[in-house]
């Protein structure tokens, strides 16, 4: 196995990183950073409309452009056992007609302003979205009310919906990245509602009664978030929403159960892909709820092991070894359970040096402090790059609902960057140690059996799957060898005697001198 | 096991209710077409060198994009150096005389900000994305590139498996990777585009460093370069740094044109591959049409045409293959516009249980539809409305427009092109749209790329 002497132990290891974070030449002719005023978090609104729904604006009146977001509680995380997808089903059929327009009418009528009105589920939320000029708002908010509130879910629609989910369910398992997603979804949530997939039965599944009871379920105003960034006023969006949605029959939502997922341990998950040319990698396992203190220490840490090209594994995976295109790592943080994930794709052959690497630079993080001019780069683009993130008033509008919805404190968004700021390597590794666990990560490698199981094995319990997730027989898939490699070392000189035979009956031996394998 | 998805014949109920919905509402949406398009602000100057550059000030956030494009792709890419344009952008991430190897990586990430870089067939990007007060980081970088670029035969080997690993990753391991690179070449007969950017492993391998040195003396030069600037900056302190960082680069030898445009559409007939792909589940059909270069009053036609096919739930061949016939996972159309020639693709995956050689059926009828029955204003109207609404969306990042004002610069030479984009999409007539139709979407013009799996789909 090949690795850097930087990784042999953790003492040189430290030294290395040390050696490596130092700035090399001072650049000449570097010019330093300009004067720039401080940048506050820019303005928004919040109300709450006398249906009971809440509404976050955020105005910049620079391009005549507006979104409108509806957020709904309930996702693929409440989906029924034996009906994933219900969600998912539920939001594409929205669009699909209501007793005063058919699909036809919706389309054409949102398609003609040069609008979008989409929606989609997530695991935790139906989002509803409609994208318009502004002169064409008070027109897609009808448009949108009438989506929202009166669905009515038409058989025909329906079984479209079912014959396109089903074959782009087939057509996905084509992809690596899908097949991977899945597999490691799969393994390190269990029957925790995050761990929900559409399989050809539960779509299957899916009826008319069930999307029915889904939308009664979970479409309250109580339930919905209104989220309006562009070039409309607060009053003005207001009082629109207001008439629009006046015929929303408040209700009450039940409680999210999640559910438990597997203990955390390590395991290792090969997809197999016929013909895969490449290894590709997930690696890594649960973290905590989206509103665990941590987060913000956490973030810091996946910006050191694994943000972008500054990150540790892009740096020695790709730009010291040429493993790779790319090397990433990041924590997800969901209202419920988060997920840590090491994502790299390699070549065959050096996949399981890659993995090996992967797991060397997360106990890293765990047990030796970030040396300080790392943290310092790493600190500064967290917090520097602030003004990248409130460009349009979507992305200002996108922060301020995330906030919201994950349940965080108000003023979480203008403390981020004083919070970064305060953090030092102590903090670093004390999060990385409490939250990131390489000996009970799962390892999901999507690739081709014969080329990867050997080589995987050292790394944990295997077992090979199919697209599917079932097991697969090896037996089935390689022809019986022995093993048996051809090593010019081991040739020593001997001899043989054959036995003679004619017609079956032995007649005689003979001997000749050979240079032979040892057996 | 195959599973058959149900198909049904046009659906008589659901032309009666778009014959109703068209007749229920107005022919056009007025409190739109008020709607003006404020134009981008441009300022131009270039150094004596040749360098030009184009600003546009928007002091909205204080941020700033720099982008440099180098009018070099891979249609410059001489025989047997395919994939080295793309290549040697990677080289550009490396070393110069003051930076080491990953340090301007460091610099701009410690500045706040996002880098990358892209090559096509006609030119190669590089891009920064960071807060205003780095606009002298970021073009300071730039300069080192254009001017001090160290190549080393470690670097270059190393990007080299970088580059080959990128290829597997995006091409061979993909379903339908290989497909798309075999439409990509076949469907053209200009001679810069008959082999593919990301290029292949033998030539890859047969690239040298000394290659290197050669592309970078001849191509990255500051003639045949341009830098856009736009965000929160003054044109005349950008003016100010660029004289600074590349007043004394010297100009470069003129680099050779491509050859010229040639004629569309081609005559001499339909091409058509059909090819095992292993890692696909379902099959894809492509059929790519030859149009005119990037410059050509036509783009803007063909431009409402494809969106006339397939923008939108109600757009033609999504309401006839996807919810009609209910035949087509998916359908899509778009235009590639290029120095050279462009092309025109139809592309439609099947449900399962669908011949793809449905798919083709179907395509087919609706362009002899269109050559023959043309449209409505109101379909045009609302085809025109979609241009502007993107219009608009591209106006709300910096990102967006730098890329705007670049492309308008390489493909029309002249940046201030992309403030009458609005008025020349509203210009074209019904007669425009069904000329384009005719002329181009013709089975003499056609190349048709079927992949299939080796196996059947769902086993």
């Amino acid at each position: 196995m090949q690795r850097s002497w930087c990784t042999m132990n953790s003492g040189l290891a430290a030294l290395c990183a040390a050696i490596a974070a130092l700035p090399v030449t001072a650049q000449q002719g570097l010019p330093p950073p300009l004067p720039m005023e401080p940048v506050a978090f820019p303005d928004f609104q919040e109300r709450t409309l006398a249906n009971g729904a809440q509404l976050i604006v955020v105005t910049q009146d620079e391009v005549p452009y507006v979104t409108v977001t509806a957020v709904l509680r309930g996702g693929s995380a409440v989906d029924p056992e034996d009906r994933v997808g219900l969600a998912d089903f539920a939001a594409s059929l929205l669009t699909k007609g209501t007793p005063t327009r058919t699909v036809e009418e919706i389309s054409e009528a949102i398609d003609f302003v040069g609008g979008s009105l989409r929606a989609s589920a997530t695991a935790d939320w139906i989002n509803v979205s409609l994208g318009v000029l502004e002169p064409d708002l008070d027109a897609g908010l009808v448009l949108l009310a009438d989506v929202v509130m009166n669905p009515t879910f038409p058989d025909d629609e329906l079984e479209l919906v079912r014959t396109r989910a089903l074959s782009g369910l087939e057509a996905s398992l084509a992809r690596p990245a899908v097949l991977a997603s899945r597999a490691f979804t799969r393994a390190v949530y269990g029957e925790h509602g995050y761990g929900k997939l559409e399989t050809e039965a539960t779509l299957r599944a899916i009826d008319r009664p069930s999307l029915q009871a889904f939308h009664q379920r979970w479409f309250h105003p109580g339930n919905t978030l209104f989220v309006v960034a562009g070039s409309a006023s607060t009053h003005r969006v207001a009082s629109a929403l207001e008439s629009a949605f006046r015929e929303w029959e408040p209700g009450s939502v039940p409680e999210v159960a999640y559910g438990a997922p597997p203990a955390p341990r390590r395991e290792v998950i090969l997809v197999h892909r016929p013909g895969s040319v490449q290894a590709v990698v997930r690696a890594g396992h649960l973290l905590a709820r989206g509103d665990h203190p941590d987060w913000t220490a956490l973030s810091v840490a996946d910006q050191v092991v694994g943000g972008g090209i500054t990150g540790r594994l892009f740096k020695i995976l790709r730009e010291e070894r040429g493993w790779t295109y790319g090397a990433y790592a990041q924590g997800t943080r969901r209202k419920d359970l988060g997920v840590w994930q090491a994502a790299v794709g390699a070549r065959n052959e050096v996949a399981a040096d890659a993995i090996a690497e992967l797991i060397v630079q997360i106990e890293r993080m765990r047990t030796e402090l970030v040396p300080g001019p790392e943290l310092d780069v790493t600190q500064s683009f967290l917090v520097g790059s602030f003004p990248l993130a409130i460009e349009t008033p979507q992305q200002i509008a996108n922060q301020v609902a995330s906030n919201r919805l994950l349940g965080l404190p108000d003023d979480a968004l203008v403390t981020y960057r004083d919070r970064v700021t305060a953090l030092d390597a102590t903090d670093i590794r004390r999060v990385a140690s409490d939250h990131l666990q390489p000996d009970r990560m799962v390892l999901v490698v999507v690739g081709d059996v014969s080329e990867l199981q050997d080589e995987l094995t050292r790394f944990g319990p295997l077992s090979v799957v199919d697209a599917e997730g079932e097991p697969v027989e090896l037996s089935t898939l390689l022809p019986a060898s022995s093993g048996e490699r051809f090593d010019a070392s081991l040739l020593r000189p001997g001899s043989y005697e054959y036995r003679v035979l004619l017609d079956g009956n032995p007649v005689g031996t003979m001997e000749r001198e050979l240079v032979s394998l040892p057996r | 096991m195959m599973i058959h998805g149900p198909t049904r014949p046009r659906s008589a109920s659901a032309l009666v209710a778009t014959a109703l919905c068209l007749l229920a509402r107005p022919a056009g949406s007025a409190a739109q077409e008020a709607l003006s398009l404020p134009p981008i602000p441009i300022d131009t100057f270039m150094l004596a060198n040749g360098l030009r550059v184009i600003v546009s000030e928007d002091h909205s956030t204080p941020i700033v994009t720099v982008s440099v494009w180098y009018h070099v792709g891979s249609a410059h890419e001489p025989p047997g150096r395919s994939g080295f344009a793309h290549f040697f952008e990677h080289m550009l991430f490396e070393e110069t005389e003051n930076l080491a190897d990953g340090e301007l990586g460091r610099l701009i990430t410690e500045a706040g900000g996002v880098m990358n870089g892209t090559t096509d067939t006609d030119r190669t990007a590089y891009w920064e994305l960071l807060p205003a007060n780095r606009l002298n980081l970021s073009l300071w970088s730039h300069a080192e590139r254009m001017e001090r670029l160290v190549i080393t035969e470690r670097g270059f080997g190393n990007q080299r498996e970088v580059v080959k690993e990128e290829r597997r990753m995006r091409i061979e391991n993909q379903p339908y990777g290989l497909a798309r690179l075999a439409l990509d070449t076949l469907a053209t007969d200009y001679p810069p585009y008959r082999h593919t950017t990301i290029g292949t492993m033998a030539d890859l391998d047969d690239a040298t460093a000394a290659d290197a040195l050669e592309f970078y003396e001849r191509y990255y030069v500051p003639n045949n370069a341009v830098i856009a600037v736009v965000g929160d900056v003054t044109t005349a302190h950008v003016r100010e740094l660029v004289e600074e960082y590349f007043g004394a680069i010297p100009r470069g030898p003129d680099v050779p044109a491509l050859p010229p445009p040639q004629s569309t559409p081609r005559g001499d007939g339909e091409r058509r591959l059909e090819l095992d792909d292993p890692l696909a589940q379902l099959p894809i059909v492509w059929m790519a049409y030859n149009v005119p270069p990037a410059h050509h009053p036509d783009a803007y036609a063909l431009a409402l045409l494809a969106s006339i096919f397939s923008r939108g739930e109600s757009s033609r061949l999504q309401r006839r293959l996807v919810q009609e016939e209910r035949a087509a996972l998916d359908v899509f159309v778009s235009l590639r516009n290029r120095l050279g020639s462009g092309t025109f693709t139809f592309g439609a995956i099947p449900n399962l249980g669908i011949e793809v050689s449905q798919l083709e059926e179907l395509v087919g009828e609706e362009i002899a539809e269109f050559q023959e029955a043309g449209l409505s204003e109101r379909e045009l109207r609302k085809a025109k409305n979609h241009r502007r609404a993107s219009l608009v969306a591209d106006r709300l990042s910096v990102q967006s427009k730098g890329e705007l004002l670049q492309t308008a610069r390489l493909y029309h030479g002249d940046p201030f092109y992309v403030n009458g984009e609005l008025e020349r999409f509203e210009a074209v007539t019904i007669d425009d749209l069904r000329r384009v139709a005719r002329t181009y979407l013709t089975l003499a013009n056609r190349t048709v790329v079927i992949a299939r799996p080796v196996a059947p789909a769902g086993g």
